[in-house]
């Protein structure tokens, strides 16, 4: 078979969202674009998405690109010509077991923080937004009025169509099977019918990029993320808004013909592309949805398929270039559809600029050089073990006997005297008894017990254990977020709580880079480590040394912050 | 309000789908303790000792101790209290970990779960929200699997306690894992949770465990962490190499059972012992809810026919997956003791009836064509080959997964069963330790070693050395600072391995604040006396006699080699004197008086005529 040559500026490999945004942002400017799709478009990840365009419940990094997209969706139908269903109507993150409350107040503090209208509201208040949902299972809801949902299907393809108007050329059922540099600085991408040059090359494939990631030698810390998805016969319009829930496993939404489109189930992560779906899995997300909205019992099922979510470590998209030819868009961990208008838009601006746009920074691959080993926590984000030098070498090795964990390191402590006696916390020697829980909420509530505490063992792993609390940083991020004088030095010069000014914003808790500050329930307040006056429990009662009361430094309050922070996910309460 | 219990009791019935909670009768609670004494006082109200135990009139009883959860040294435990399937005695079978004190945060001191379900089914408890959910999505899964399933569907920090394959096949061998790889081991109690198609329960708890006086509490505690911590066995030992540290020094004493009890002496031992596993496959030590000791062995084979990771071996799995077959590749007893937790089943039982399997092939009882493959001592392949055959039931891993009482009644050689009442027998020769020998021999459970673990006296001398060859006053050293003794600590909530460091003393003085009822040393003497003669006379209920206290033929023989070469179980003489002091009669059975003294009188009519 002969090799049809063609020539190119830019070839996008993909024809999900993002692959058809970007295109229709470069032919717009005039480039001359060809993009390159392995099945049809939208087969992938955005034609099995949920629909839902939200910017509430994204990590921090991420909020500020998402507010950006939403804004251009009201605009799009107009702009694309087609009617894309979008109804700004609002996202409800439900709660349906106390343990998820609070944490969702925290998180929905830490999403106001960065300027997004979001709001915790009560089950009444949420029943009065949406009527058709059951009272009985549900305690109240994150809710975030600019968001919304639209049709996936009729998105993608008014992009395409219009990319195709500008001129941008199309290669549909071609699998690509090499990306190559050329000795002059170009890029020839090949597939079994077609050799094609060009100056840059997009990879949006979502999930598929990391094989060809893999063709040009990079491994990317990518998986999929399988989930299920159906719909139902038509009904009247019972849901207007998009819903998730707090455990992350359901998502519904009512199309705008009157079908229930949801899904979820076990949230499974693969190391390959798989779109099966199985009973067990779709009767889960039925019986969910059933405790949570109104007469769904003699529904239909019309239709039910797989749905692909590549994902990455953080929750967020990989954008970045991986040689000076190819540019990588994907692991959009299913967000992909609420930033693809935005994402299309700076990529364009970033091929034809050759500048990287501001909005993209916090998207580069480099964020995780060092994530050694990274492993999926049930709370569904990633937690990584250290990089080398803070897990292997430490410690390990150099005693004497051989067995690492059974001599804990000498501290020569005789020429720190300047320094304050604060908690030092050294991972090597920790075995998660939990000892050092025990010993503060004894200490201070009096009773045993493993939520509302001070400190917290997180787990990261099964052989890695980290105790987690205020660390006393130098910073005092808690104090500047604080707007109620809730928080002042003490005599010791560490921040404590006033409990008779501190109202239970939690503002405070999301600014806390350790985890170091919770709210309890019973006194509504937050409550934080104050040293117990200079004579902590937990350092005594820890059995290993893997706590001590000593005089520490910037060096190590700085190693500590490092991993504390990187393992919030692993704690148990959150 | 209660301090140190929670005050209710959870009970749920599978058969109608009913969730109710009775209140704790504190004064039940005050003589039987908690843990091992209270879950059995329950079942005896439940139950009467004469029915089937794979039946749905057998209920499964989780029991927390007043200690459970308190955050104390070692106060992690929880027990399975039933009906045994395996043995037909009661059953007690304890696991550390997560899950006991979880129970108590959820606001429980005992979990009833009575009835059948007809399809598979999982609990998950969430304070006082109690649902029964549909299991058909976890029938099948390795409890690892399950777990982290589990904590999808209901809460990420949910603590499980389940059932591998092993136990929704009826196994009599099957334990209940809980917190991935801890196993309620012994006596088959994962076969009735089976049975009653209960695969797991999940449960989330945000409460606590109030504290009657919260100082002395933490006093006591300090008090207590200062000893086990200065203890050059608990955490000097058993933290550098895990329980398997016994391993070369039970062997150098020609004391390690090996090749289904041929000898006493094994000479690969130092390869599968407790400083091979630290230097081999040890990841990480960990430690169980609130433990200064951390004797959990993290592990991992990394590579070859045997990779694979878990927890363990221990000292019984590595003896009994190791030695009693004969096998010294440490990889291979690895692998068989991840195997075992991979379909939950008994490590002990497990190795012990494959080594008497072995047995039986190589003195021709069985054939090659009926195992499938040559099962011979030493040959490591064929014993792992043999685990995963028993955890699946596959081919004559249906034979091998009742136990070796089965098994060896079957083939016509009864006398290759090395245990007591249908348990297989633990890691120390009755030749060897005349205490272990007569504990083994009267043990509520069937030879176990955790029921009173006299090497403690025989070889450590804790609390008084006691040459292991010596008999005289071993009966009233079994009888009370070992079996009465193990009785009340195994119902407080406390681990059994803290006794090399602390005693009774200790405990009461952490009991009292706790629950503000005053437990004393005196008191916690007759307690655990008591729980002994309430499961004894369960027993006698079920059907047992003094004709069952006994060992095997084979240990009544001279030890053919080893240091110790020529020594015997001599139990005959010993046995009346020890139901003397027990205050039984020559037939085993409690007088009447005795009764009385315990407040048991009662009971069913087991007790002795003749008073």
């Amino acid at each position: 078979m002969i090799m049809k040559k063609l020539k190119a500026d830019v070839i996008i490999i993909g024809g999900g969202i993002v692959g058809c945004t970007t295109a229709y942002n470069l032919s717009q400017r005039g480039a001359d674009v060809l993009l390159i799709e392995k099945n049809g478009i939208g087969s992938g990840a955005t034609g099995r998405s949920g629909g839902g365009i939200r910017q509430s419940a994204r990590v921090s990094n991420e909020i500020p690109l998402a507010m950006e997209s939403v804004a251009l969706f009201p605009g799009l139908s107009a702009e694309l010509g087609i009617d894309i269903e979008y109804t700004q109507s609002g996202n409800f993150r439900l709660v349906e077991m106390p343990d998820h409350l609070r944490p969702m107040q925290v998180d929905v503090a830490r999403q106001q923080s960065h300027g997004l209208d979001v709001r915790w509201l009560g089950v009444t208040d949420v029943l009065e937004l949406a009527p058709g949902l059951r009272w009985q299972n549900i305690m109240g809801a994150s809710y975030c009025p600019d968001d919304g949902h639209c049709d996936p299907f009729r998105m993608v393809s008014g992009f395409f169509r219009k990319a195709k108007e500008f001129g941008t050329k199309v290669l549909l059922n071609s699998e690509v099977q090499s990306i190559e540099q050329t000795d002059d600085g170009k890029a020839v991408v090949k597939t079994s019918t077609h050799s094609v040059q060009a100056e840059k090359v997009i990879i949006a494939a979502g999930f598929g990029s990391q094989e060809l990631c893999q063709k040009i030698g990079l491994d990317l810390p990518l998986q999929n993320v399988r989930y299920e998805s159906m719909v139902t016969e038509p009904l009247p319009p019972i849901l207007s808004q998009m819903f998730g829930v707090a455990s992350s496993d359901l998502f519904f939404r009512q199309t705008q013909n009157g079908g229930i489109h949801f899904g979820g189930g076990l949230l499974e992560e693969e190391d390959e592309e798989d779109t099966k779906t199985t009973r067990d899995n779709l009767n889960m997300a039925v019986a969910h949805i059933s405790r949570l909205v109104k007469d769904l019992g003699k529904t239909n099922l019309l239709r039910t398929w797989g749905g692909l979510d590549p994902s990455t470590p953080d929750g967020m998209p990989i954008l970045d270039y991986l040689n000076e030819n190819v540019l990588l868009a994907t692991g959009f961990c299913g967000h992909g559809l609420a930033l693809g208008p935005i994402v299309g838009r700076y990529l364009a601006e970033w091929i034809s600029s050759g500048q990287l746009p501001e909005a993209l920074e916090p998207f580069k691959r480099n964020r995780f050089d060092g994530w050694l080993q990274t492993k999926w926590t049930p709370s569904g984000a990633f937690a990584a073990v250290l990089a080398t030098e803070d897990t292997q070498t430490s410690g390990r090795g150099t005693v004497g006997s051989g067995i690492p964990f059974m001599t804990p390191p000498e501290y020569d402590d005789s020429e720190d005297e300047g320094l304050h006696k604060l908690l030092s916390v050294n991972p090597e020697m920790c075995t998660g008894c939990r000892m050092c829980e025990s010993a503060c909420s004894i200490e201070h509530e009096k009773m045993v017990r493993q939520t509302g505490l001070r400190i917290q063992v997180a787990y990261p792993s099964d052989d890695f254990f980290l105790p987690i609390m205020c660390i006393h940083c130098e910073e005092m991020h808690c104090m500047e977020a604080c707007v109620y004088d809730a928080l002042e030095i003490n005599d010791y010069g560490i921040v404590s709580v006033v409990d008779e000014n501190c109202i239970g914003c939690m503002l405070c808790i999301p600014a806390c880079p350790t985890g170091g500050i919770t709210y309890v329930d019973s006194k509504e307040t937050v409550v934080k480590c104050n040293l117990c006056g200079g004579n902590p429990a937990c350092a005594k009662y820890c059995p290993t040394q893997a706590i001590t009361f000593r005089p520490i430094d910037d060096e190590i309050r700085e190693k500590m912050e490092t991993v504390m922070s990187k393992h919030l996910d692993s704690r148990i309460e959150k | 309000m209660y301090y140190g219990y929670t005050g209710t009791i959870l009970r749920v019935n599978l058969t109608h789908g009913e969730v109710t909670k009775e209140a704790l009768d504190l004064k039940m609670a005050e003589e039987f303790v908690g843990g091992r004494g209270l879950a059995s006082r329950l079942l005896c109200a439940e139950i009467d000792p004469e029915i089937e135990a794979m039946s749905p009139e057998n209920p499964l009883i989780f029991g927390t101790g007043p200690l459970t959860g308190t955050g104390a040294p070692a106060t992690a435990r929880y027990v399975v209290v039933c009906k045994a399937p395996l043995t037909g005695t009661i059953a007690c079978s304890n696991s550390g970990g997560f899950f006991g004190p979880e129970i108590k945060f959820a606001g429980y001191d005992a979990l009833i779960i009575e009835g059948e379900s007809p399809e598979p089914v999982y609990l998950w408890i969430q304070d006082d929200r109690v649902e029964i959910r549909s299991a058909s999505l976890l029938w099948g899964k390795t409890p690892v699997e399950t777990e982290s399933t589990l904590q999808k569907l209901t809460h990420p920090a949910s603590k499980i306690a389940c059932i591998g394959p092993g136990g929704e096949k009826l196994s009599l061998m099957a334990g209940i894992v809980n917190d991935n790889y801890r196993l309620a081991a012994r006596s088959g109690v994962g076969a009735l949770m089976g049975k009653k198609k209960l695969k797991a329960i999940a449960i989330r708890g945000t409460g606590g465990v109030n504290l009657a006086d919260p100082e002395q509490f933490w006093k006591a505690s300090m008090d207590m962490h200062a000893k086990i911590t200065g203890d050059p066995v608990s955490f000097g030992s058993f933290r550098a190499y895990g329980t398997a540290s016994l391993v070369n020094l039970i062997n150098e004493m020609g004391a390690y059972p090996t090749r289904n009890f041929q000898s006493d002496t094994f000479e690969d031992a130092v390869k599968t012992g407790g400083e091979a596993i630290t230097e081999d496959i040890l990841e990480r030590n960990r430690a169980c809810f609130a433990c200064p000791i951390s004797c959990t062995r993290v592990t991992e084979v990394k590579e070859g026919p045997y990779k694979g990771r878990g927890e363990g071996p221990e000292y019984e799995s590595t003896w009994s997956l190791g030695a009693l077959c004969g096998v010294s590749n440490l990889e291979a007893v690895a692998k068989a003791n991840y195997l075992c937790g991979d379909y939950g089943i008994d490590t002990i039982s497990t190795g012990a009836t494959i080594a008497c399997a072995m047995e039986l092939f190589e003195t021709g009882a069985l054939s090659e064509k009926e195992i499938g493959f040559p099962l011979r001592f030493g040959d490591e392949a064929a014993m792992v080959r043999a685990v995963e055959m028993t955890g699946k039931r596959e081919g004559f891993g249906d034979i091998l997964a009742d136990g070796s009482y089965r098994l060896a009644e079957r083939y016509g050689h009864p006398e290759f069963f090395m245990g007591v009442k249908k348990l297989e027998m633990s890691a120390y020769s009755p030749r060897v330790f005349q205490g272990m020998a007569l504990q083994y021999a009267t043990s509520n459970r069937g030879a176990c070693h955790v029921r009173g673990n006299t090497v403690a006296a025989e070889l450590y001398g804790i609390p008084r050395y006691m040459p292991p060859e010596v008999l005289e006053q071993k009966e009233e050293m079994v009888r009370r600072p070992f079996q009465n003794s193990t009785a009340f600590v195994d119902s407080t909530g406390i681990c059994l391995f803290t006794k090399f460091a602390i005693t009774h003393r200790e405990i009461c003085a952490l009991l009292a604040p706790a629950t503000g009822i005053d437990f004393n040393f005196d008191r916690s003497i007759v307690q655990g006396d008591r729980i002994w003669n309430l499961e004894r006379m369960f027993n006698l209920r079920a059907g047992f006699t003094a004709a069952d206290d006994k060992l095997p033929a084979r240990v009544s023989e001279p030890s053919p080699d080893g240091p110790r070469a020529g020594s015997r179980a001599i139990l005959q003489n010993h046995i009346q004197t020890y139901y003397q002091l027990r205050g039984w009669d020559e037939e085993g059975r409690p007088t009447r008086s005795k009764l009385k003294e315990l407040n048991l009188e009662d009971f069913w009519n087991v007790c002795s005529e003749h008073d």
